[in-house]
């Protein structure tokens, strides 16, 4: 079938291109508070979809059925931003662990930005979102979600123990609270602003 | 004293549990799109060989360009045309406005790498167009700029 070019429009029934999606990363241990993140700033509640494990993780994961299935699949929550009519902001919750590393790179694809959400009693969670991160120099921030009742630390102290760099803003967050999920937002976007200044020149 | 401390409770018990959460595995979505279908498939939608088939055994969106986020949106300036597929016809008129893939996904109960593939496909046979690529967003100084201004108006 031959058909003429997708920009190519009929006058007076003209499609518009459709918005530009900006992807943001949320990304970080399970239940570290990633969907509650997400659900703060989305103006949709936070849908999930499934994405299939691959060859890469057959073996590991069972049912738990006795059945000879050796595929799962793997929730992503995400939600939507509407920011003008020609851009709409997407942002996705990412599974933080080694198991999942195969959806990394569909994932990271064309992302703007990551915010890698911390819990300061399981600092560890975190580590395979920051290496990930670093790996593909996606800029990212990291935020800290600590409440309290729950382990807290300065800071410092978690910048001292995830060891960023001196550049990497390290900020605290109530994940419930859509000003600070924004605040969030908006240092990631100052960072990739500098970024983008800097390379200007 | 609230319960809730902004951690996300449901998620806890993650891989204990990852078949009961409500939205993984069978949505209601899923298995409302196989009761519209008239023909019975051995492999219930969603599983690993319903997905190939429904691709014709093609994974990913990344050839096709075709990212998880990428926005699509029906042609009003095509032919309705029938649509070969159940699968197809479904996201076709989830697109009547513009929708990000991974929406479309959630929103119909299919896998995201089987829309990926199936989206690329009505693109290229031009029933849905696409947002263009994002990949040197990052750059684009004004771009950010005006994303910035956004986000703080909201």
């Amino acid at each position: 079938m031959s058909l003429p070019s997708e920009t190519m429009s009929i006058p007076g029934r003209a499609t518009k291109r459709p918005p530009i999606p900006v992807k943001i990363l949320i990304s970080g241990g399970f239940g570290v508070g990633k969907t509650t993140t997400v659900g703060a700033l989305s103006e949709i509640t936070p849908l999930s979809t499934e994405a299939p494990m691959t060859s890469m993780s057959v073996g590991v994961d069972h049912d738990g059925t006795g059945s000879l299935k050796t595929t799962t699949t793997v929730a992503m929550d995400f939600g939507r931003i509407t920011i003008d009519e020609s851009i709409i902001l997407y942002m996705f919750g990412t599974p933080g662990q080694d198991r999942f590393g195969f959806m990394w790179n569909d994932l990271a694809d064309g992302a703007l930005g990551g915010v890698v959400l911390v819990d300061p009693s399981r600092l560890n969670d975190c580590y395979v979102a920051l290496d990930y991160f670093e790996k593909i120099k996606l800029p990212y921030v990291v935020a800290v979600n600590q409440f309290t009742g729950r382990a807290r630390m300065t800071l410092d102290e978690v910048r001292h123990a995830v060891n960023v760099d001196p550049d990497v803003p390290v900020v605290s967050i109530d994940a419930r609270s859509r000003e600070q999920v924004k605040a969030v937002v908006l240092t990631l976007l100052h960072r990739i602003l500098a970024r983008a200044k800097s390379r200007r020149g | 004293m609230s319960t809730f401390d902004g951690f996300d409770t449901e998620e806890t018990s993650y891989e204990e549990e990852s078949f009961g959460r409500p939205f993984l595995g069978r949505s209601m979505h899923a298995e409302a799109v196989q009761e519209d279908e008239t023909h019975v498939h051995e492999e219930a939608p969603g599983s690993h060989q319903y997905s190939y088939l429904l691709t014709g055994g093609r994974t990913g969106g990344g050839a096709a360009g075709v990212g998880i986020e990428t926005i699509l949106v029906r042609d009003v300036a095509m032919e309705r045309q029938a649509p070969h597929s159940a699968e197809l016809a479904l996201i076709v008129e989830a697109c009547v406005m513009p929708v990000a893939v991974a929406e479309v996904a959630a929103r119909i109960g299919l896998p995201i790498g089987v829309v990926q593939v199936l989206a690329g496909d009505l693109v290229a046979s031009g029933v849905l167009l696409r947002s263009s690529s994002t990949l040197s967003l990052g750059d684009d100084v004004l771009f950010i700029e005006r994303l910035i201004h956004g986000v703080a108006a909201l």
